[in-house]
Parts: structure tokens; sequence; C-alpha cells
């Protein structure tokens, strides 16, 4: 049975009352099992900081229920246990107080158990954070890696990241990658990050969700969601335009290139057997996956 | 005085903010210059202090509460600091010469100062409130915005977030203009000395000449006959009447009552009776509304005063009155805790 | 030591791009039997890529007997006759024949003939040995990479 560190179940939250209403997240049932670099993806509005801010107390459900470690983050006492066990970058990377070196020694007051200096100066260093600018004069990457060195350090069992790239120069984003895996999943720790940067996710996710508009479009391991989408490119009469495991159909030179959502072996020899040719057969990056998915869902709201 | 007491109480009220707010942007120009010149030179590593203070009265508290409360403490001095000074300021000009003479120079040293200083707390409660209307907003800002929300999403439980933050500027407020109030007090004594027992000092045997159209006065109880014009009386009566005291305890509840309504305001939910903004803006008239009315209304100033929430010159009201608008002020504040509780950002 | 280049977005799965190019390395003589391979967590660092990934990886390795982790802490990897000494020769033909299905559909496509693969394949193998020999030599430490 494993545990999750973050679960949603049809959460829902909306902002606003009357014709003005907006629904931020709509029956969103995420699963976060713990142990695992889960990463949110979605467009700008899809509802992840929302759902981010509601997981760390910070706005409450309009209906449905999300608990992380087990526990209701918005009301004390179980907030403060939640909150002791939780590393944050939020969206917002403004810095509270003068500089970097004030926000670290303001900090690490908070989490006497597991808060590292040694671990902040490897990360000063790796990251090259300027530690005594003021927080006014700082580029936004540089307060991006205040925050992530402030959340890292802490040591804590999740790290919620909110667009923890932001700013970040290739090199530096690389040696991100590498902190993250390296010194954050260490004794079951669980990173939740929502991010843009498709190509990064990739690499280090082995969960990922897409949301769309509040929705949850897909979730599940990394490896099974790229096994099961497939573009397969088929000539033919009389093939079909729609089922159960097509994401689109397009015409492609002399056929057509079908995106596939799940069992595209069993498609593929089923069309094959009807006398069709495959001319090819590729997959998809979480990219392209990502572009189908969102561009499928526009077409289908376009014609509603 | 070439210079107006009211300008010169204005200008040394307000003058230190803004050389203060100079001096902090030269150091910053100056910090961010003298980067740049050193550019890459060596930076200091984080090798931080212990983090636990000695403080045994802090002991009760969780380590986190701990990083919370010193993370305050700065705030805190500053508005101790401020409220004293100002009320200090306010208090103390009632003894320049230019405010002193301003009642008529008929009447006695002592009872000129003492009219001027007992007065003095009338405008003392306005600029009073001004400070303590800003220092509520300040308290409750952070509760109330969204962005980093650092504080909120830190190990520590929202009742004590409150309270460490918005119960310690209170209290430091408070007491801050009980420090200035007392500091003006005592400079009236090393000063001019114990004046309210000096005030029939002047008694006049002689009549004085026909242009002022005295009238003469007779006090049950003491010697002699005063000459006096009405309004001199008036006046002997309320400096006679008027608990300097009390007028500082209405002083330090008018500023309770400004700040906790103020916080209480802001921290509600925008749909609720108003904006924040036009909650304010319903003090502000109140405020003023009551004042007009205690003037024109001698009863209604009698029930402000009583309760402790005016600080005209007048006969002194039992002290429960005190006890009263403190509780007021208190259950502005628990009202304004429950609201931030479930205020989301 | 261990040079290895992961596509995130190739479309092959990340842990079989690893199990291969160990594979390869072990095949070609970069390793050999005995040496010590970086743990799960320091690969997946120098990667970038998931430590679980790594694991799998290396479990499915371990599994085919192509590396073995010692008790007290250590991967290293198998001695020669090790490697599929739990397989069947039915079950390795098995495993190569998607391969095997995928150069003569590739063939095809291009019409290459059968002979000309079928040397195509002698020269891989006899490329593979004598760079084995060649290896055998005092190795060069290499540093892991990526690429995507």
């Amino acid at each position: 049975m494993t545990s999750f560190a973050i679960q949603t179940r049809s959460l829902t939250k909306t902002y606003g009352h009357g014709t003005r209403k907006v629904c931020a997240v709509d029956d969103l049932s995420l699963n976060v099992p713990s142990g695992s670099i889960y990463g949110l993806l979605g467009r700008n509005s899809a509802g992840k900081t929302t759902t981010i801010r509601m997981a760390l107390g910070l706005a409450r459900p309009t209906s449905g229920s999300l608990e992380v470690f087990g526990l209701h983050p918005f009301d004390d006492p179980d907030r403060v246990t939640v909150l002791q066990q939780v590393g944050y970058v939020p969206e917002d990377k403004g810095l509270s107080v003068g500089t970097p070196r004030r926000l670290f020694e303001t900090n690490r007051a908070y989490y006497p158990n597991t808060w590292s200096d040694a671990l902040a100066r490897t990360l000063i260093e790796r990251l090259e954070l300027p530690l005594d600018t003021p927080g006014l004069k700082l580029s936004l990457g540089n307060k991006t890696k205040a925050a992530l060195i402030c959340a890292i350090a802490q040591r804590s069992p999740l790290l919620i990241l909110d667009e923890p790239t932001i700013g970040l120069d290739p090199v530096v984003l690389d040696t991100l990658l590498s902190i993250l895996v390296e010194e954050c999943t260490s004794e079951g720790r669980t990173i939740f990050l929502s991010s843009h940067q498709l190509h990064e996710i990739e690499r280090i996710a082995d969960w990922i969700g897409i949301m769309d508009c509040g929705h949850l479009m897909l979730e599940g391991r990394l490896d099974d969601i790229r096994a099961r989408f497939r573009r397969l490119t088929v000539s033919g009469s009389s093939l079909p335009q729609s089922g159960p495991s097509i994401v689109s159909v397009r015409p492609s030179g002399r056929g057509i290139e079908y995106i596939l959502q799940q069992d595209p072996e069993a498609f593929a020899a089923d069309l094959a057997s009807n006398g069709a040719t495959i001319l090819d057969s590729a997959p998809l990056s979480l990219n392209d996956i990502f572009l189908e998915l969102c561009r499928t869902r526009d077409g289908k709201e376009v014609e509603a | 005085m070439s210079l107006s007491p009211h300008l010169f109480t204005a200008i040394a009220l307000f003058s230190p903010m803004y050389l203060f707010i100079f001096i902090r942007r030269v150091q910053l120009r100056r910090a961010i210059r003298m980067q740049e010149l050193q550019g890459d030179k060596e930076t200091r590593p984080f090798t931080p202090g212990r983090t636990t203070s000695s403080s045994r009265l802090l002991h009760r508290f969780t380590l986190p509460e701990r990083a919370y409360l010193s993370a305050q403490r700065n705030l805190l001095l500053w508005v101790y600091g401020v409220m004293a000074y100002a009320s200090f300021v306010v208090l103390a000009s009632s003894l320049l010469p230019g405010n002193v003479d301003r009642y008529g120079l008929q009447q006695s040293l002592p009872e000129r100062v003492w009219y001027s200083y007992l007065t003095a707390y009338g405008s003392a409660s306005t600029y009073l409130g001004i400070f303590s209307f800003i220092a509520a907003i300040v308290a409750i800002f952070g509760f109330v915005t969204s962005g980093p929300a650092f504080l909120r999403t830190r190990p520590v439980s929202l009742r004590f977030l409150f309270w460490g933050r918005v119960g310690g500027i209170y209290v430091a407020l408070l007491f801050g203009i009980a420090t200035g109030a007392l500091g003006s007090f005592l400079t009236l004594l090393v000063i001019h000395g114990p004046v309210w027992k000096h005030l029939f000092d002047a008694a006049r045997d002689v009549a004085p000449n026909s242009q002022h159209l005295p009238a003469a006065v007779h006090l049950n109880g003491l010697p002699g006959t005063m000459y006096m014009t009405v309004e001199e009386s008036h006046h002997l009566m309320l400096s006679l009447q008027t608990s300097a005291l009390r007028l500082g305890l209405a002083l330090i509840t008018g500023s309770a009552v400004v700040f906790s309504f103020i916080v209480a305001a802001f921290a509600l939910p925008p749909r609720l009776f108003g904006t924040a903004a036009l909650r304010s803006f319903i003090l502000i008239i109140a405020v003023i509304g009551v004042q007009v009315a205690a003037i024109l209304s001698p009863r209604l100033a009698r029930v402000t005063r009583t309760l402790f929430l005016s600080t005209q010159l007048g006969h002194p009201p039992p002290y429960l009155g005190f006890v009263f608008a403190i509780t007021l002020s208190f259950m502005f504040l628990v009202l304004a805790q429950q609201a931030a509780k479930r205020r989301e950002l | 030591m261990l040079s290895l280049h992961i596509s995130a977005s190739s479309g092959v799965p990340v842990y079989l791009q690893l199990e291969q190019q160990i594979k390869h390395s072990i095949s070609s003589g970069l390793l050999q039997p005995g040496d010590q391979l970086p743990s799960t967590r320091r690969t997946a660092a120098e990667l970038r890529i998931n430590p679980n990934t790594v694991a799998r990886a290396f479990q499915n390795l371990e599994r085919d007997g192509v590396i073995r982790t010692v008790p007290g802490g250590g991967t290293f990897v198998g001695e020669a006759a090790a490697a599929g000494q739990g397989l069947l020769k039915s079950e390795k033909l098995r495993r190569l024949r998607p391969l095997a299905n995928q150069l003569a559909v590739e063939a095809a496509q291009l019409r290459v003939v059968r002979e000309d693969v079928a040397r195509l394949l002698n020269e891989a193998f006899d490329a593979l040995h004598s760079s084995t020999d060649r290896s055998r030599k005092p190795k060069s430490s290499a540093t892991a990479e990526t690429d995507s």
C-alpha cells in the first residue's frame, strides 16, 4: 500500500461569485506517491499554483479534499505538523528580508531538527549565489536560487517547488537538476514540482500529472505514459476516424497520422490485419504529448 | 516665537521619519556601490551562530515560535520608540512659550502652563490616532495580502502568528504612549515644578483696570476675592477639575481603540460590511462626528469622557471606564484574529 | 571509466538506454569484469535523471547477471561467464528477435539483399572483438555525459 505525500480527491476551488465566478481547480484527483519525483505540468492559469497553495494551507478548498501526509493543511494544529515537513519555493520569488544571508539565518531557526548549514554552504557555492546583495538588487535568477537554497537546505520530507526554474541560465539549471536528484531523493523524500520546462521534467520525474483549466488530463508513471503514446502513420482505405485510443487524426502525405494514447501495438495490429499499411511508428516526447493533449482539449472546447 | 508652535510640533514629529528614510537610502546606495567596486571578492561564508537565545522568558515557546518573535523584535522596538517620541513631542510642545502664552497673559504662569499642558492631550490624541492607524495597517498587512507569504508558510500556528505580531505591536504602542506621556509630565515637573498646586497663587486682591470688565468671583473655602473674566474662571475650573492621569489614560485608550478597529477593519473579509477602506472611512467619520457632537452637547461629552474615549477637559469619571475601553479594543483584536485565521491568501 | 549518453526524449525508455550502454561498454571492453560502477545515486546525479530509473536499469542488469551488487555496498561488473547464466538459449534468441526484425524491415525498405546484411553483421562482430582486444590495455578515465 503506497503512501501518498499529497493526495486530492475531487478537489475544487472557485473564486468570486455570481456571474464572475472563476473555477481555478475542478474535480482534481491527484496522487503523489511518497519517495517520487512528481512533475505537475500545465499551461498558465491551469490551476497548478492554486493547487500548490492549497497544499500549503494558504487557500481552502471549496469542495473535495486535499491531504498532505494524510493531514489537512488548512487548520491548525495539523497545519503546523504539515509545514514542519514541507520545503516550499513559491511562484513569487520576492525576498521578504534584506539579503540572502539574512533569509537563511532567519529560516534555519524554524527547522531546528532538519536544517543543515553544511548543505546550505554547498548549495550556495554550487549555485553561485551572492550572499550579501540586498534583495532589491538581486536578479530574478538569484532570487530563485535563494528561494531554492532556503527550501532545499531544510531537508524536508516533501519539497514543493512552484516554477523553480524561473530566471535560471542553462548551467545553473543543470546544476539544480543534479542537486535535486542527489540531495532531495534520499531517505524517501518526495519532490513535487510544477514547471513549464518539460525537457527538464522529462529527465528527472518519475510521475507526471498534466493539468488544463483546472482538470487533470493525465496522470501516471512517466515510463508508462511514454510507452502508451505513439504516433502512427498509416495508409489504407476506410481507416477509423475516432476511437477510445485515438487522441487525434490528421492527414499526412499519402496516409493518415494517428496520435494514440493507449495500446498502440494492439491498434496497429488491428489496422494491419484489416489490410492497412503501417508506414511509420514513432514515440512522442513529453513536449509532444503535452501539446497534443492541450490541442485536442482546445479543439473540443471550440466545437462545444 | 517666530515659528508657530503647531508648525514646530508638526516638524518635530515628522522630520525624523524623512531623515531616517534619507539615511537608509544613502546607506543602501553606499552598500551597493561598495559591492559593485569589490565585485567578486571573497564573501564571508555562511556560518551563522547559535540560534537559541538563553532567555528564560522565552523557553515556553517552541523554537520556530521564538524565531518568529525575534523576527518581530525590531518592529516592536520601532513602534515603541516612535509612539513614545510622538507623544512626548506633542505633549511637551505644550510647554513651549508660544503655546503657554496662547491663553491670555493675565493668568498666572502655573495656570497657563497647566492649561496648555492639559489641552495638549486633545491634539495629541489626533496625532497619535493617525500613528495608530498606520501602525494597525503595518500590523495586519502581512495577513491579508498575497505574495511570497514567507511567514505564513513556516511551522507556526496561525494564532501565534497573529498575536505575536499584532498583539506585540498593540502592547508596544500603548506602552510607548505611556512612556512618552510620562516623559512629558516629568519634563513639566523639571521645568515648572508641580504647577497644579499653585493655580491660585495669582489671586488678585486689587481690582484690575476696567477695560477687562472683570467679575468678582468668590470661591468657597478660599481666602480673598479673585477677579477674573468669565473665560478665565472657566479655564480655572477646568484646570482644577481635570486629572492629567485620566487624560493620559484616555489617550492610551483612544489609540488602542483606533488601532484595534483598523486591524479588524482590514482583517474581515472584503464582502462583509464593505471593504476595508470603507470601514476605515466610517471610523474616521465616526470619530470626527463624536468630537463635533461632544462640543455641541455637554451630555454626549460627558458620556465620551466616562468611556475614556475623549480627552476633553472635565471632571474625572470613575476609572472603570478605562477597563471598558480597553476591553472593547481587545474584543476588536479577537474578532480580527478569528477573521485572519480564516483568511485565504 | 564509464561514458554514458542519455537522451530523454528519444522515445527509448531511459532505463533501456542505460542497460544497453552498460552492456555495450562491457562488450567493447571499456568495462572489465570486476570493475566497480558508481552508485545509483551518483550515476543519477551525474546524468541528471531520476534515481529510480537508474535503480531499475541496475536491477534488470543484475537479474541478467551482467552486474552484481555486494551486500556491503558497491556494484560491480559480473564475470563474463556469469552474464546471461540464468537464461536459456531460447530466451536469449527471443530477446534478439525484435532487433533482427527491425534490421530486416530496414533492409527491405532500402532494398538491401540478405547477403549484404549478413556481411554487415560479420563486420560488426569483428569490430567489437577487435576493440575488446584493444581495450584490454590501460583504461582512460571518462565522465558520464548526457545529451538530449
